[in-house]
């Protein structure tokens, strides 16, 4: 065999167990060239099971060792990597985790491998500044209607519509174990990085329709009319204005620019 | 090459030892791949660990042997790092890791063979060309031989760093694996490397298999590694020595009391 067909054969061993290479190789012991390609098939797979423990420990703590390892294995047999790191592996989980599990246990094992695949995602994230409260604050009056905020390539939002971050808390020893993965009511969630560690809170309904219309690119005049169809005339701008000093604060925002008239 | 002295992987599980005790070490061997990333933790620790100590990159995905077009996205990536860390070097494994765009994460073996080293040589070409650099590749464990293979593998990483003008990483223990899988002379593979081309030597734990070693990179360095690495200092002189550990890491200090015993194998050749 050529080079390229060797490849492809021995990959082929790899990935689905199927037969060709073995023509094309020798060992010292003849009676154990099974055994030894075992070493590589079988390592194939404990490698890329383990790198998604790594990414999903909560996910493995709740499944536990035995059913975490038998889904994964489905994973991997069904998903071969692509990425040149690891730690990009198993992106799908979630998906899959949905379709092969019925009911609000599906729904929770998915949204906590989802929940897990963007803590991940928060904690490599670029490594951009946060705008301060006086960079804000001297924007002239005029300027505000029109300014647009960036938020920080780390920050993230997630739904829940399941108990699945309770899970995940109790994976991390912080509360006790729920008693069932269920669905339970939508939560809004925020997650993001301040230096290098990774935070979460929940949003309100307000809260959350705001941070998404400025990570829509919406300016903060546009921003404060939909506040008003939510929380009145009066206090819409107050409000808008203690959001963004919250979100200033928690490190939220990257920058600001203000929107051209025609734009 | 400048002889970095005595080193260690640098892992997750030391970052805050590392920076706390600021142990004697002559430098850390960062795993590329960790580090390839847009910002965060391992990044924040890998300058501040930089600052401190030099540096090596090692990475697991070059895939220097795939018969696929060398990825230049992982290139470009690789090349930002270099520049951001400004590592020593930046070495990977003489293998392939892939073919079809799939990446297998494992160091899979090349064939000794013309071939291979026409299609090797012009892909070690393009990647030194792109870092502007060049790179060393380690020798890998293998548990499994190509019938077509047409030299030993001392014969093939000779001629390959001769005609791609590249270094050598020396892994000793993946020399002693090989010595048992394949039934050689480990001392013949040692005695006629190309000493010139030797710029680092890896040293690590490995399995025992029934028939076979597995390099597994989990356990403390076995004797007959130590004796082969004794060995090997004969012949090489001081050459940049680290410890490779990646699963059942121990506490720092453990490694650097067995990074210790490298040390004065090594020292005790060099004034033999």
């Amino acid at each position: 065999m050529r080079l390229p067909e060797l490849q492809r054969a021995f990959q082929a061993r790899i990935l689905s167990f199927e037969g060709g290479i073995e023509a094309e190789l020798s060992t010292a012991s003849a009676t154990d060239l099974e055994a030894r390609l075992g070493a590589y098939v079988n390592g194939y797979r404990a490698r890329l099971v383990e790198a998604l423990g790594t990414t999903y420990p909560a996910l493995k703590a709740t499944l536990g060792d035995e059913e975490f390892d038998r889904q994964m294995r489905l994973y991997v047999d069904s998903t071969p990597s692509r990425h040149f790191s690891v730690r990009h592996y198993g992106e799908h989980i979630s998906s899959r985790l949905k379709d092969c599990t019925a009911g609000g246990a599906g729904t929770a094992l998915a949204e906590l491998a989802h929940w897990e695949w963007i803590l991940a995602d928060v904690f490599d994230a670029p490594d951009d500044e946060a705008v301060g409260l006086a960079a804000v604050s001297a924007v002239a009056p005029e300027a505000w209607p029109n300014l647009c905020f960036a938020l920080r390539a780390c920050v993230r939002r997630v739904q829940t519509r399941s108990n699945a971050v309770d899970w995940w808390r109790a994976a991390t020893g912080a509360s006790e174990k729920p008693r069932a993965l269920e669905e339970a009511p939508p939560v809004q969630w925020l997650l993001w990085r301040r230096g290098v560690k990774t935070m979460f809170r929940s949003l309100d309904s307000v809260e959350a329709q705001a941070l998404d219309a400025v990570g829509d690119g919406v300016a903060f005049g546009a921003i404060c009319e939909r506040l008003a169809q939510q929380v009145g005339e009066a206090e819409a701008a107050l409000r808008a204005a203690s959001l963004l000093r919250g979100w200033i604060a928690e490190e939220l925002i990257a920058g600001f620019s203000e929107q051209s008239a025609a734009g | 090459m400048q002889n970095l002295g005595f080193g260690l992987g640098l892992r997750p599980d030391h970052y805050e030892t590392i920076l706390a005790e600021h142990p004697a070490v002559g430098f850390f061997e960062a795993l590329s791949e960790n580090y390839l990333v847009p910002g965060g933790k391992a990044l924040n620790y890998l300058d501040r660990i930089r600052s401190q100590y030099p540096l090596v990159l090692h990475g697991v995905s070059l895939s220097i042997g795939s018969t696929e077009p060398i990825d230049r996205n992982y290139l470009k990536a690789l090349k930002s790092l270099a520049r951001r860390i400004e590592p020593a070097w930046v070495s990977d494994h003489l293998c392939w890791t892939g073919t079809d765009g799939i990446n297998l994460h494992d160091l899979m073996p090349m064939p000794y063979t013309r071939e291979a080293l026409r299609h090797l040589v012009p892909r070690i070409c393009e990647v030194q060309d792109f870092l502007g650099a060049r790179i060393l590749l380690e020798n890998v464990s293998s548990y499994v031989a190509y019938r077509a293979s047409e030299m030993t593998e001392w014969e093939f990483l000779a001629e390959l760093s001769r005609e791609a003008d590249c270094l050598l990483l020396l892994d000793v223990n993946n020399v002693y694996v090989n010595s048992v899988n394949h039934r050689f002379d480990p001392d013949e593979f040692i005695r006629n490397l190309p000493i010139e081309r030797v710029a680092q030597i890896h040293l690590a734990g490995h399995e025992r298999q029934e028939t076979f070693i597995i390099d597994t990179h989990d356990a403390p360095i076995v004797d007959a590694v130590w004796a082969l690495y004794e060995r090997t200092c004969e012949r090489l002189g001081a050459v940049s020595t680290m410890i490779e550990r990646d699963a059942n890491i121990p506490p720092l200090h453990d490694l650097l009391a067995e990074l210790d015993i490298a040390r004065r194998l090594c020292l005790s050749q060099a004034t033999a």
